[in-house]
């Protein structure tokens, strides 16, 4: 597993292809499991097993949870999971619009503080990163068994 | 279920992911707005069969897709379509011996034409038996 936070505007190259899948749903708490259902999904068309498709679906449920708490404090918003599938590897990128990456304040609605060490684990590259349009993106890669898998 | 609606809006731009990914999300969307399992199951093979055959008809290969849930009710709205398609994409559904598959399992379906000549296929499937709307 590799993590990387890069700087504004350091991480989305222009010549990025779409992605193959794009979910967007309000940034609250209820719309997760449509996010986690759509990268199931994805899991399935790959044949992968259910230990990856569980881990993936713990690592993508903190990356939209972690939008949902955090993107807009002020509450609406939201924000978009992107995939893109290849024959051995899964990537999955969390966007959202809100205030950025923020250092972690201690409050009762910051959780356990358990989404990032999850998505390390599991993940084989995490990357965050915020460009100069305002675009907050969380970015895992996934490989069958790979990180925890 | 919670009383709350839920919006989504689906971008596919490879079809051979339309039907995992449009399956486990109509579903997803149909337990929270708390319909029966017949129902729940009509949604997904009638998305599911709409967004394929509307995949056809795609010229830049995106299929999107938009969905509300509100308690006992699920529409799901696929386009912008090329003007006509829409009806088209109903007929295509058709499987012999049992007719076409999205009007037989939705409860309404319509067709939403726009000023610049594009149109969407509109599908509604409620909970016959409950509260839906």
């Amino acid at each position: 597993m590799a993590a990387t936070l890069a700087p504004r505007g350091g991480e989305r190259g222009v010549n990025e292809p779409a992605a193959h899948v794009e979910l967007t749903l309000p940034a609250d708490a209820e719309s997760v499991v449509l996010a986690r259902q759509m990268v199931r999904g994805l899991v399935d068309f790959l044949g992968w097993g259910d230990e990856s498709r569980n881990d993936i679906s713990i690592a993508v449920t903190e990356a939209c949870t972690n939008a949902v708490l955090h993107a807009y404090p002020d509450g609406g918003g939201e924000y978009t999971v992107r995939a893109w599938v290849e024959p051995d590897r899964l990537v999955v990128a969390v966007c959202d619009e809100g205030r950025g990456i923020t250092p972690r304040v201690e409050s009762p609605a910051a959780g356990l503080g358990l989404g990032l060490p999850l998505m390390l684990a599991i993940g084989d590259e995490v990357s965050f990163s915020s460009d100069s349009e305002g675009v907050t993106q969380v970015r895992i890669t996934f490989t069958e068994g790979g990180g925890g898998g | 279920m919670t009383s709350a609606s839920t919006s989504a809006r689906l971008v596919i731009r490879r079809p051979d992911l339309t039907a995992n990914v449009l399956e486990r999300v109509v579903a997803a969307l149909a337990a929270r707005a708390d319909l029966p399992l017949d129902r729940l199951s009509d949604a997904q093979i009638a998305s599911a069969a709409a967004a394929v055959a509307a995949s056809r008809h795609m010229a830049d290969g995106a299929l999107n897709v938009e969905f509300d849930g509100e308690p006992g009710a699920v529409t799901v709205r696929i386009g912008p379509l090329p003007a006509g398609a829409a009806e088209q994409v109903v007929e295509e559904s058709a499987v012999p011996g049992v007719g076409a598959i999205v009007e037989r399992l939705v409860d309404r379906w319509s067709v939403d034409r726009r000023a610049t000549g594009d149109e969407s296929l509109s599908l509604a499937i409620v909970d016959r038996d409950g509260a839906g709307p």
